[in-house]
């Protein structure tokens, strides 16, 4: 029983796959050091567990892809590089930086306000200091949850702080 | 994007991660926007202790996947998603024509949740052939 499903099983892969791709999958295998043809077959190991979820298989089938096919993961590292020169990335860009420096703007006046150093702000707020001052000289884009926390302490709304917090 | 202590870089399989999950380029710019405050990092710290407290981040070690491997999660709400773990891989070797090391992003997950051992496998996989790619025989 088991056997005739293999063969039909083989029968509809003959059908449906190019006998080019096969030889191209074949020959990038062969291609490919001892370390990356390990990391395909514990790829192909995955895919073909009957436990792996649909999510699981298709991270599983696009590594052994990059691992076959070096050039499709280079290709597609250049596209995505690409949208980044769209005048719409362009806007989100600019806006993300406008955010930073309100907040930092917003925050370094909060402080002097009420003569508190970022040290002060750390130990209240939980947050480490080389965090706050990497905030203040805008390297990092604070996250929700530490906006919430700083506007907590210093008793503000958060949006007085983060310019459009509730919209986004 | 030059200052800091290291490139943060995506690979292609954190683009083929992100991509069905946040189909708009825009959230997928956003979610890498959000990963570069590890360039900040201090300089040669490629495992535990981790400088957790130097930028506002959430950040799991990942020994099984690699010494060098960790989970950054971003709880911003981008697309239809509430977090998102990105799976990174530090490296404190500076790449021929690079002038710093790399963060890579291995790949992501949307929902901060623990990883499977499916993409725990499956990460691993990926920092391997980053490894034997980039960085063979070191690091």
């Amino acid at each position: 029983m088991s056997t005739t499903i293999e063969v039909t099983k083989a029968k509809v892969l003959v059908r449906e796959i190019h006998p080019l791709f096969i030889a191209q999958l074949t020959n990038a295998f062969q291609e490919c050091d001892e370390t990356i043809q390990d990391v395909v077959m514990n790829m192909v190991e995955l895919i073909l567990d009957p436990e792996t979820r649909p999510e699981e298989r298709q991270r599983a089938s696009m590594t052994a892809i990059e691992a076959l096919f070096p050039g499709f993961a280079e290709s597609l590292l250049a596209t995505e590089k690409n949208y980044e020169t769209s005048p719409s990335i362009a806007r989100i860009k600019s806006r993300m930086e406008e955010e930073k420096t309100t907040f930092s703007a917003r925050l370094t006046a909060e402080l002097q306000k009420r003569d508190w150093s970022q040290e002060y702000l750390a130990k209240i707020t939980g947050v480490g200091q080389p965090a706050i001052s990497n905030m203040i000289n805008r390297n990092c884009r604070p996250q929700r949850r530490t906006i919430i926390k700083i506007a907590k302490a210093l008793n503000v709304q958060p949006e007085e702080l983060w310019p459009g917090f509730h919209s986004q | 994007m030059d200052t800091g202590h290291y490139h943060v870089e995506p690979t292609a399989g954190f683009v083929t991660d992100s991509t069905p999950v946040l189909p708009a380029p825009e959230d997928r710019f956003r979610l890498r926007q959000y990963c570069q405050c590890l360039r900040y990092w201090p300089s040669g710290c490629d495992r535990e202790p981790w400088p957790t407290h130097v930028e506002d981040i959430d950040w799991t070690p990942l020994p099984e996947i690699g010494p060098s491997c960790g989970s950054l999660t971003i709880h911003e709400r981008l697309g239809t998603y509430d977090s998102f773990s990105v799976v990174c891989y530090v490296s404190n070797v500076v790449l021929e024509g690079d002038e710093l090391p790399r963060i890579w992003l291995i790949g992501m997950v949307p929902e901060a949740s623990e990883l499977s051992s499916a993409d725990k496998a499956c990460f691993a996989g990926r920092v391997t052939i980053l490894r034997a790619r980039l960085y063979s025989p070191t690091p």
